[in-house]
């Protein structure tokens, strides 16, 4: 019996289901608890899919009830000061280790795949630590498996056009995403977008994951073209540089979470990503701290408009 | 594949992938989540070590033969490379069947 097989057969909670709306997929949580299912709705609203009914969600995730907890402690999924869930890849599926939770989500090309999540306490099931967690990892490996990425960035839109502000924790991106907001931009996420291919390009949709700047309720924008990714850096004045190609996708790669360190995935991710770098200019932006969102917006179009 | 006496030939990491980009190449470590941009004679001796262990000479002499370049010049840039994958823990060291004999 596959581990995936092994958390589908656990007990459910209940007979409740809710169905997700998280580009690019839906994700129906099957074998909720009536309160599961309120927490959840709550907690994701904005993102509920229309159909309410599960075995129609492009993932199907049984929800199991864990025997036990689980024995390892919490400083066991700690990593640079965060909590971090270990991801297991297998050759069928890739399992996930959480401090109170265990899932598995089938690997599986195209929009439908089978997933498990299990927990021992019913309240644990919504707490971000626990499904958010999960979300994000399921929406990373769908969102690859139908050709994009779900990118570390702070995602803007601006005249109905998308800009991606990439970097590493404390580059910036949440900064930038307050100065957008300040300045009437709409802030689709100051941590995860999501980026899918569309008509005529690359396309950003809302994910309702985001870091400290927090969810716009509701999600702040449609799916909009992406105009270009800036590879955010701190600079004492403001610079915009066009960056070479192999460089452009190294910073790409970076910044594709959980798919990124998984062997299995990396030739679809390498193309993906070598994809968005041949269709959108990427660009080195250095911020300053006084610099305003209109005018790093106003450089970034201004590099855009002669090629990138 | 025999390296000379003493030898050590080293191969890519196994949790290391690499991919070309527009003449250049990314090498990427899947664990350490690091990633290096390198030239287009760099990824030529990165899908070398890929296909399987190499000793020094062996990767100088494919340089010299690849590209133009003068042995010298293609053996220390070479082991400026090595050392700078090496300090980023992407290559495997891999003692060659001449290496082990001398050992003993």
């Amino acid at each position: 019996m596959t581990p995936g097989a092994e958390l589908a057969a656990l007990p459910s909670w209940g007979d409740e289901n809710v169905v997700l709306a998280l580009p690019p997929c839906t994700v129906g949580l099957e074998g909720l608890s009536r309160g599961q299912r309120q927490a959840i709705r709550a907690q994701y609203a904005g993102f509920q899919g229309t159909g309410g009914c599960a075995p129609e969600a492009h993932i199907r995730c049984r929800v199991g009830r864990l025997p036990h907890p689980l024995a390892e402690a919490a400083e066991a999924f700690t990593r640079h000061g965060e909590y971090a869930p270990r991801i297991e890849p297998g050759e069928a599926g890739v399992g996930l280790v959480g401090y109170s939770s265990l899932a598995w989500l089938e690997r599986r090309a195209g929009v439908a795949a089978r997933a498990a999540l299990a927990v021992a306490g019913e309240e644990e099931l919504a707490q971000p630590f626990v499904l958010e967690n999960f979300l994000r990892i399921v929406t990373a490996y769908r969102a690859l498996a139908l050709g994009g990425v779900l990118l570390h960035s702070a995602g803007v839109v601006h005249g109905g056009r998308a800009f991606l502000f990439c970097g590493r924790a404390n580059a910036g991106k949440t900064t930038l995403a307050r100065k957008a907001a300040a300045a009437g931009a709409q802030v689709v996420s100051d941590d995860l977008n999501m980026v899918m291919p569309g008509p005529g390009g690359w396309w950003v949709h809302p994910v309702p994951f985001t870091g400290e700047f927090g969810r716009q309720q509701p999600p702040a924008a449609e799916a909009c073209p992406l105009v270009a990714v800036a590879l955010l850096e701190k600079t004492a004045a403001l610079r915009v540089a066009p960056v070479q190609p192999a460089e452009a996708v190294a910073a790409l790669l970076v910044g594709c979470p959980f798919v990124n360190a998984d062997s299995e995935e990396f030739p679809a991710l390498a193309s993906v990503v070598s994809d968005v770098a041949a269709g959108v200019p990427v660009l080195r932006v250095g911020v300053a701290r006084g610099d305003s969102f209109p005018v790093i917006l106003a450089a970034v179009e201004e590099r855009v408009k002669h090629g990138g | 594949m025999a390296g000379e006496e003493g030898e050590m030939a080293v191969r890519l990491g196994r949790r290391v992938r690499h991919r070309a980009v527009a003449g250049d190449g990314v090498l990427v470590h899947l664990e350490r989540g690091q990633v290096m941009v390198v030239t287009e004679v760099g990824l030529r001796v990165v899908e070398l070590l890929h296909q399987g262990p190499r000793t020094v000479p062996e990767l100088v002499a494919s340089i010299v033969g690849e590209f133009e370049v003068d042995e010298d010049t293609a053996r220390r840039d070479l082991e400026l490379f090595l050392a700078q994958l090496r300090g980023e823990q992407v290559l495997e060291g891999v003692a060659t069947a001449a290496a082990a004999s001398a050992g003993k």
